[in-house]
Order: structure tokens, then sequence, then C-alpha cells
């Protein structure tokens, strides 16, 4: 069986994500920091143990199935960073995650002694919770489909069960509907950064994956995820997206945000080629309302091929590029 | 008008011990009715002024404890009153006095009441899983302890959300001998904050999006303004430290007044127009008692000093000012002498969304003019950091500070007393601040001994995922702190984060230290401002007490501790 090989590349892939994101992380430590970028230091910080991915091992780190761009990827994102800031008197280093210390206090003052006889009560934010968000739900005029993105979760502040399903359904001609929805363990790894990992279910190819992905929030307030995932069939899909809302008021916010898609290897049948394969931008004005619950919009949104896909679609006398008017809602309860 | 309440008074206070207070709990429900004018089912509207805060006097209490309907702006929505009022009756009491106080639980749920301030045995002190299994459905639970102390407190709920749905009440304990600053006629005044919407909802919410209820995020207008008033690069300076750390400067209150509450005053709401009066020219003490689930206020009288003369129940040396901060559980006694025809008693809450506003009038009728709310300003690099360069403490971190759940650590936490704390800091008038306040009782100063020990605690958060913590470290996976029996304890908290944080301390006193360490004031309550290391000197008291920031939300999230006496 190919199980071992699968394996060996979806390790590379969920490394690069968590070195993306880490690198992403250091970045910003390092502009804090004018000693320079401490990577060891921010690595520490993301807490790998805690994530289902035991079996990780960065010697092992398998890329050939990576097209290069994706390094370029990881590039970009810690360049989020903007350098040449200048704190003159301030050194805010260390005020954020880092490692403790081996002088660190103990936050045990117990003295060996145990709750007494009535216990202990319990706080309502330790209960588990659950919640619902839908990023988008809204219509591409020009491609005549709806689109959507949802995420539900279940769990408490460390541990949840989240499951997350993004797609389109066409509206015209065959209605068909593409989704790729995935049921994960999530985990915080540091102060800004969660895990996902668990197991996906793509309509587009018909085909299961395992996935693990990391999702945070970047300086600058930059919401930004990267996930992998890993079909039965060997191919691999990096899909990364950063998201900023530029606040214009207490209720108009413009939402611009992008997101990329690459794949380990060429699969004509379904009009994947190996690489960077698709673009999607969108810029949506969003007015947000009932306590920010709900919030209309209106959208522009771009798409279009890259790398080879783009020679690939122009064979198939597909268009390379489009661009569309959108309106919908984003909720969340 | 002062007649009617003296009779309505004897009247209570007659069926309280005689009649049976069950009467009682019918008679503003009849008040209601025979109003005839919608709302017949809520117990209490707070939008008019005819509801009277029952007060009960003596030394046997009977409390009932039921969900009945409130109306606020106009809306009813459920509550969980004490004897149907809002705020729960007041309850005057006499120092050296042995209380009975019976409290029946006419709910399908678990309550609990726990004496705000007062030290009492610990199994009186009525926290669910700390002190007592709490007061099961359709059950009575009788307190019964001896007061020790004298002036104004409070009480509450301890159990869930229930102090936020309506079970609070003002606690007034006549001193044994003379009054320090005798004074003819004197008001409580409880602050609180009403809301609609369900609590544990709004935890979730806060957890799924911490600031959704922040209606002064940073947005574009305000950059414009910024970059108008100095110019671009100044404007942008002024965002990179926030955007960088991803912190936000306008992180006042989790929850405000834009959308989620409506702020009352003795329970009644800025439309009710509620009207206390009293005599012109004639010293008044007013007790204001911060009884909010998660408000802060800053309170002023316009056009009137207010002398403050107690804070948590405790004398103070007389200090003259024109606001003052009131954090969530905390109280102050404060003198006034009205001299117009009406003065506006005026709450504005932390973050300015909201006020509740009520009148001192001296003529019947009389209404006098309700200020503009302050302006905010935004968090300072003092609220981040602290003290720059050498001159602040040096923070001692715990271990467990480290991970997602603390979202900064202060180093060097500024340890001054006279901040008048954010949003206070540029206006005119004079602010109260924690270095004003100097207790004056002999017998406290007798018992600041000497530590033994000192036990450092950090206030710890990480805004954006809304988990609030002591030390990084959540109540449900915490060990208890241990203090001996009689020993001298010093406490040392640094908060971490950028929030104020009411600290309370049951069951035994918390005396504020100066940033030298000497003795500064006897509380039960302290806020701890953003970037702030605060001392204060405990004496174990046997027992299992809590320990916590007063705000609901934070305390639900994790910001709790039990202090194990024994």
């Amino acid at each position: 069986m190919k199980i071992s090989k699968k394996n060996l590349s979806f390790i590379g892939l969920s490394s690069l994500v968590l070195l993306t994101s880490s690198l992403a992380t250091a970045a910003e430590m390092s502009s804090m920091d004018h000693s320079g970028m401490d990577m060891s230091g921010d690595m520490s910080d993301m807490d790998h143990s805690g994530m289902d991915m035991s079996g990780m091992d960065h010697s092992g780190t398998d890329m050939s199935g990576m097209d290069h761009s994706g390094t370029d990827m990881s590039g970009d994102m810690s360049g989020m960073d903007m350098s040449g800031m200048d704190h003159s008197s301030m050194d805010m280093s260390g005020m954020q995650g880092g490692q403790p210390p081996a002088d660190a206090r103990s936050p045990d003052y117990s003295n060996g002694v145990p709750y007494g006889q009535y216990g202990k009560p319990m706080m309502m934010g330790s209960m588990p919770l659950w919640g619902v968000s839908v990023d988008d739900l809204g219509y591409q005029f020009d491609e005549d489909q709806i689109n959507f993105e949802a995420t539900g979760w279940y769990g408490t502040d460390s541990n949840r069960i989240r499951l997350r399903t993004e797609g389109s359904a066409q509206t015209k001609d065959d209605k068909e509907i593409d989704s790729l929805s995935s049921l994960a363990y999530w985990k915080p790894l540091s102060i800004f950064w969660n895990g996902e990992a668990g197991v996906a279910y793509d309509t587009e190819n018909d085909n299961a994956a395992v996935m693990a992905g990391i999702v945070g929030t970047a300086p600058y307030f930059i919401e930004t995820d990267a996930r992998a995932y890993l079909y039965t069939d060997g191919q691999l899909r990096l899909d990364l997206g950063a998201e900023y809302e530029w606040r214009l008021d207490q209720h108009w916010v413009v939402i611009p945000e992008v997101g990329l898609t690459a794949f380990s290897k060429d699969d004509h049948d379904n009009g994947i080629t190996k690489g960077f394969n698709e673009m999607e931008t969108e810029v949506r004005l969003t007015y947000e309302t009932f306590s920010r619950q709900l919030a209309p919009y209106v959208g522009v949104s771009y798409e279009t091929a890259l790398g080879k896909a783009r020679g690939q679609r122009r064979q198939e006398n597909e268009s390379v590029d489009s661009s569309s008017l959108t309106a919908g809602v984003k909720f969340w309860f | 008008m002062n007649k009617t309440m003296l009779n309505r008074r004897r009247f209570l206070t007659g069926s309280s011990t005689l009649l049976g207070a069950s009467m009682l709990s019918t008679l503003p429900s009849i008040a209601n009715s025979a109003l005839g004018k919608g709302q017949q089912n809520a117990a209490v509207n707070s939008d008019k002024s005819d509801h009277i805060v029952p007060i009960l006097t003596g030394n046997e209490f009977d409390l009932y404890v039921s969900k009945k309907p409130v109306t606020v702006n106009g809306k009813s929505s459920m509550a969980t009153l004490i004897n149907d009022s809002l705020p729960a009756p007041t309850l005057k009491m006499r120092e050296g006095d042995t209380v009975t106080i019976r409290v029946h639980n006419q709910m399908n749920e678990s309550t609990s009441i726990h004496w705000h301030g007062l030290l009492v045995p610990f199994e009186m002190d009525g926290v669910p899983g700390i002190s007592f299994d709490g007061i099961p459905a359709n059950s009575t639970f009788t307190y019964k302890f001896k007061l020790k102390q004298s002036g104004t407190y409070w009480y509450h709920s301890h159990s869930g959300f229930q102090e936020q749905t309506g079970m609070l009440g003002a606690i007034v304990i006549e001193p044994k001998g003379r009054e320090r600053h005798p004074i003819e006629e004197d008001h409580v005044i409880v602050l609180s904050d009403w809301t609609h919407r369900d609590p544990h909802n709004l935890l979730k919410l806060l957890k799924q999006r911490a600031d959704f209820d922040n209606y002064h995020l940073p947005d574009f207008k305000k950059l414009l303004s910024d970059i108008a008033a100095t110019d671009l690069e100044a404007a942008h300076d002024k965002r990179k430290m926030w955007n960088k750390m991803r912190m936000m400067p306008t992180d006042f209150t989790d929850l405000s007044g834009e959308k989620t509450f409506t702020y009352l005053m003795n329970g009644k709401t800025t439309a009710a127009n509620w009207t206390q009066l009293v005599k012109a020219g004639q010293p008044v003490k007013l007790r204001f008692i911060n009884a909010s689930a998660q408000t802060i206020f800053d309170v002023r009288i316009p056009g009137l000093k207010m002398t403050v003369v107690a804070t948590d129940g405790i004398d103070v040396a007389p200090v003259a000012i024109d606001d003052f901060r009131i954090g969530v559980a905390e109280t102050y006694d404060v003198i006034v002498t009205p001299t117009q025809d009406a003065h506006t008693i005026f709450a504005q809450n932390i973050d300015r969304s909201g006020y509740v506003a009520t009148t001192l009038a001296t003529k019947k009728g009389a209404r006098a003019v309700i200020p503009a709310m302050d302006k905010i300003e935004w968090l300072t690099m003092a609220d981040m950091m602290g003290a720059l360069g050498d001159k602040g403490y040096k923070a001692k971190h715990a271990k467990t500070e480290y991970d997602f759940k603390s979202d900064m650590r202060v180093d060097s936490p500024r340890m001054n007393l006279d901040d008048p704390g954010i949003n206070l800091r540029d206006i005119d008038r004079k602010v109260l601040t924690y270095d004003q306040l100097h207790s004056v009782d002999e017998a406290i100063f007798a018992e600041q001994r000497k530590p033994t020990r000192e036990i450092e605690l950090h206030l710890t958060g990480n805004m954006e995922r809304y988990i609030w913590a002591l030390d990084g470290v959540m109540f449900k996976d915490a060990t208890p702190v241990n203090i001996k029996p009689n020993e001298r304890v010093r406490i040392t908290l640094v908060n971490d984060t950028m929030m104020n944080h009411p600290m309370h301390l049951h069951g035994m006193w918390s005396d504020l230290r100066t940033p030298s360490g000497d003795f500064q004031v006897r509380k039960h309550t302290i806020v701890v401002q953003p970037a702030q290391k605060i001392s204060f000197d405990v004496t174990g008291e046997v027992g299992r007490w809590a320990w916590h920031c007063h705000l609901l939300y934070h305390m639900e999230a994790g910001m709790f501790r039990e202090v194990a006496v024994v």
C-alpha cells in the first residue's frame, strides 16, 4: 500500500502549515524584539504535542510532493509583519507568549490542601458551549451560484469538535452543489492560533480526505487560515486564506479577503493542475446589525486560475478568470 | 413622603415578623395591578417611580426568592426577585445583634445568598460548593450570624447568573455606639445593570466574539479625527502597538449600555424620574452600592461636592470630591448638602455607553439637568506595560502564564494609587483615588501586624478568547490558596490585562497597602487597574472562602479561587 507514502507527504504538508503559521508569529515577535527573530522561543509557544499529529516528525519531512510556490506562501505570511516599525524606547518583547523561564514561580499556593467537604463550584464558563458562524451565505451573480461557508463547534476553551462546510450551489444548469466539509478536533496552539485535525469530504471529486489546519489572528488583526487535505487518492490540497476587517464606523465594515488553493499533483479529470491553482478574492461592504450578529453585504469577487491551471483552462476553452457582484449575509449565534 | 415611608417601614417590619412575609410578596403586585396600566404581570416596573424598595428591620428576616417578570424600558422579562422587589429589600440591622435570615427558595432551581462584606462563619457565607451546598429548589435555608461590624454592605446570589437577573439588595448595619459622622438622614443608592438578554447566552456570545458589544472599536472615522487633530504619522503611531499586539485600546467593558444593559438606580430607569426628597441645607448621607453584575460606574452629583466618609462599610477620613469611580461590589458613603431645588445623581458607566440618573430634590417635582456623559480616551502605554523604565514593581510571573490563556504579561506594573483610571484622567473635576482613602479606626490600625508571607497572583486573560484566570489558571484547573488560621499574609496582585478587575476576597478584610507597603485603607473589594500591582494584607479566618473578580462574567469565565484557611 501507499499509505506510508501518503502519510509522509501529509505529514510534510502539515508541517508546512505549522511552519507557515509559526513563521507568521515569529515574524511579528521579531518586530517587537529588536534583537531579531527568536524562532525557537516562538515555536515552543505552539503546543505541538497537544495536536493530534503525534506522528509528526520534522526531520522526515517530505515536501517533494509540494509545488515550490508553497514555500513562497509561507514567505508571504511572514511578510504580514510590517518591518521597520520603530518602538523607540519601548521594548514589548516578551509580553506575549514565549516560554517560562526556569525560575518562573508556581501558581500553586495550596500547601497540599485539597478542596473541602462541599467540593468545588462549577463556573458557567467551564461548561461546554457551542457556536455557529455562517461567514458567508451569498449570491454570486455572474456565476449564478450561491456560495456558503459555515462553521459550528461544541466544546470548551481548550478542546472543541468543529464542523465546517464551504462550497457553492449552482442555481442554473446542472444545479450542482460543490462542497468541502470537514469534522475536526480543535485546540488552541498559542495566544492567537488554533489547530485543527480531522476528516473531510469533497463532493467536487467525490473523495474523502484527512485534514489538518491552523487558523488564527495575525498581527494587524488579519484573520488567516491554512488547511491541508490529503485525499484517499494521494492528492494533497492546501487552502490558504486571509481576511481583514476595515472598520469604517461602528456598523459599516469593508472586508477584503483572499483565498489560494494548491494541489500536489495533476488531476485532469477534475481540472486540477499541480501547484497553485486558483486565487479567489472578494471585497465586501457589510453592515453589522442585531448586536453585530447579522451583517448583510454587497461585494465584488474576482477569481483567477494560477500557473499551469491557466493553460489548462484556455485549452478547455474556459475563461481564465472571472469577476462578479455578490450579495448575501454573514451571521453568527 | 418621609412620613409615608416611615409608616410603610413600620408596617413592613411588622409583617415580616408577625404576619409572615409571604403577605409582603403580594403587596407590590397588588399595587401594580391597582394601577391597572399594562404590564399587569410584571412584579416591578422599573420605568415608573412608584415601586418603593421595602426596608426590613429587626433581627429576623424572611426572604422569598422567586422568578417574576419585571418591566424595564417598556419590555418585560423574567427576573429572579427577592420579596418581589428589584432591588431586593434593604435589610437594616444593628451591630452586635445575632440575625436570623430565612431564605425561602420558591424556584425550581437552586439558589444562595452571599452577605457581601460581612464577616460571618464560613458556613453562613453563602457560596455553593465552598461554604455550603446551596439552597435547593423549593426549600428554606436559615442563615444565622452575629453582626461584628457596621456600615453599608449588600447581599446577592452566588449561584449562576441570578445576581444579574435581580438578586441583589442593600444591607445597612447601624453601629452599636455613635456614628463617626452622625447624619440625621441617610438613603441607600443601589446601582445595577439590567439586561433582557439571557446571561448564559451573553457569555457564549463573548466567547465567540469578545468585542461584539464594544461600540468604541477603532474605526476609520476615529482615524480621520485623529489625523485632523494631529497628523497622519501620529495617528498611525497611536495604532501601531495595538495592531501589532492584537490588543484593543478601548477595552473598557465587555458588555455595554449600547445594546445589552439598562442601568438602574434603586431599581429605576432614568425614565422613571425617581426622586428622593430631602431638606435644603441639611446634610444627607447617601450610601452608594454598586450591585451590578458587570458594570463599573462613575458617579457624580453636578453642583454638589461629595464628602466620602466610608468605603466598603469602613469609615475613612472625610475627603471632598466631585466624582468617584465605584467598582462592582464596592460601596461608598458620601455626605452631601443639597442647596438647589433639585440635583441629579448621575452614574455613567465606565465606557460611556450609558448612564442612569435620579433626582435629589428639596422641592417636590423639581428636576435638574442631566449632564452629558464624558468622553472616552484610549488606553495608554501605562495601561499596557505599567511603569516605564525601572520604576515599576518587578513582577514574578507564574510558569502557567505563557500559554494561550494569557494574551499578555506585564513585567513592571505600576504601583501608584493616584490614578483616577481610564476615561477619568482628562477631566477637570476632582476624582477620588485610592490614595485619598484613609481608614481612621484605631482598632483597624492595631490589627496591622507585619505579614509573615507574601502570595503573588496575577490577573490574566485572553481577551479575544474571553478566557479569564489567575496566573493563567482557570478556576476549574486550580488548587485552593492555603492560608493558616490567624496567619497574616500579604497578597500581591498584578493585573496583566487591560481591564479593571474588582477583586473580592470573602470572609476577611483586605487591608490595602500604599506603594511603599504602609497601610492605606481597609476594604472588601479592591479594583485593580490595568497593568497595576496592588498589595493588601489579610488575616486568615478559619474556613473556606471564595476569592474572585466581581465582574460576574469574568468570574464565570474562571477568574476565581478558593482560599482555604485551615
